[in-house]
């Protein structure tokens, strides 16, 4: 080993005695050395990645910082500006399994940020109470459960989501129904027209109107599936969302209904949900809403230095 | 302390070393650089196993020692930061490194069986 080097002491340390931590520099020890640095947005459209070319062939250690979920837009998650250290992993764990971690890696070609599937997402749920679901079946009305489809003739279906969180006129990207099929009677496609409830805050379907004979929005989706028992399946529901939070009396925070009026499903073909083995923060049906394609800012860099060489 | 008016100043290039702000210097001697340690200050370590564990690695340093480290999963070649869970479940796995005035501890965990490499760099610098 060489006596020989270069030492720099920090202002105050004679360099001929300072420990390597009063040093500025010291040609005895490695620094991380800068390679490049960058920004950039991810959106949803871009598939919820960046990926960053380093062109080293080797696997440079990196750092990342990123903005986190606007959905947790409070005074511990802070502001919407605020960059945090990578990973970020805000509301991963807990029944709902919703996963809005971003996280990052770097491999021997690119340096990748990838925010995961729930980031950017107003979940809405049901009470998992009766009151939020409502069946007809040619002409009888009830709560406590909802199928649509045929079964033994039409059947019209009914949910409701509360706290939905968007203010009056507020813009939004996408709005999605995800349907839990709990039940499927039957082979072959349910075939339903699907409406929102067009009311400022649409009550539980054991107060007040029944929940067919409420005001349904001129917006509606013909939507048919063909999944089975087990299965959650997304409708678009942004037309109707949109009408409802236009609605003079609308406010964020409200509760929205949807109505599954049956299409002309073949004879008993049927799907169905109802509040039993229901998480209430977290019910197996939802609605969501996702205000912006642009879903978070990064800043990174990458240095020269190699991981594992 | 009193400002000194000694000391070393390097410039990236295009920038005049008189005038140059901070962030158009390479290096300056007010300021510290992390400083990876030596000779032991990056290496990397395996464990194959379920559960949480932890690796234990001393560093011999007179302070509580700045680190990074990264890991990756059945030598995949993807290396994260720590802490990432590879999914919501953390099955894939998941590394927790903290120090102190003696070590750097590893903590490593997974629900499967999964040979997780860790690649750590602890620097002379304290973390404060």
């Amino acid at each position: 080993m060489g006596d020989h080097g270069i030492k720099v002491s920090q202002p105050g340390f004679d360099v001929k005695t300072a420990t390597p931590s009063q040093l500025v520099f010291s040609s005895k020890y490695q620094t991380l050395k800068v390679k490049q640095q960058g920004s950039g947005v991810i959106t949803h459209d871009g598939g919820r990645t960046a990926t960053i070319p380093h062109n080293l062939g080797y696997v440079p250690m990196f750092l990342v910082h990123t903005t986190s979920d606007p959905v947790y837009e409070t005074d511990f998650w802070g502001d919407a500006s605020d960059f945090f250290i990578n990973p970020v992993s805000p509301g991963v764990f807990g029944a709902c399994n919703i996963d809005r971690a971003i996280i990052s890696w770097a491999d021997t070609a690119n340096l990748y940020i990838k925010v995961r599937p729930d980031f950017g997402w107003y979940y809405s749920y049901t009470r998992c109470v009766g009151a939020d679901y409502a069946d007809e079946s040619d002409g009888p009305y009830t709560t406590g459960y909802m199928y649509f489809g045929n079964w033994w003739g039409r059947e019209d279906g009914a949910i409701r989501f509360t706290n939905i969180r968007l203010n009056k006129n507020e813009s939004f990207y996408k709005a999605d129904l995800l349907l839990y099929i709990a039940v499927k009677g039957g082979a072959g496609d349910v075939k339903a027209k699907v409406y929102g409830i067009n009311e400022d805050n649409t009550l539980p379907f054991d107060e007040g109107s029944e929940a067919f004979v409420r005001g349904k929005t001129t917006n509606f989706r013909t939507w048919q599936t063909g999944e089975g028992a087990g299965t959650t399946v997304q409708i678009d529901i942004a037309d109707m969302v949109g009408q409802i939070t236009s609605r003079a009396g609308w406010g964020s925070g409200n509760a929205m209904g949807w109505l599954f009026f049956d299409n002309e499903t073949a004879e008993d073909v049927y799907i169905g949900e109802a509040p039993a083995s229901c998480n209430p923060y977290c019910s197996p049906s939802s609605m969501r809403i996702l205000k912006s394609n642009t879903l978070m800012d990064y800043k990174y860099t990458i240095y020269l230095n190699e991981v594992n060489p | 302390m009193p400002p000194v008016d000694y000391g070393i100043k390097v410039t990236k290039d295009g920038y005049d070393v008189a005038t140059a702000g901070i962030l158009d210097q390479s290096f300056n001697s007010q300021k510290n650089c992390l400083k990876i340690a030596a000779p032991d200050g990056e290496g990397s370590v395996s464990s194959t196993a379920s559960g949480y564990r932890t690796i234990e690695i001393e560093h011999g340093l007179d302070v509580t020692p700045a680190f990074f480290a990264w890991f990756q999963v059945d030598n995949s070649g993807k290396w994260y930061p720590a802490y990432t869970q590879e999914d919501y479940s953390g099955k894939n796995g998941v590394v927790n490194p903290r120090s102190d005035g003696t070590k750097l501890y590893l903590q490593i965990g997974s629900n499967v069986s999964a040979a997780i490499e860790v690649y750590f760099v602890i620097f002379v610098d304290p973390g404060d």
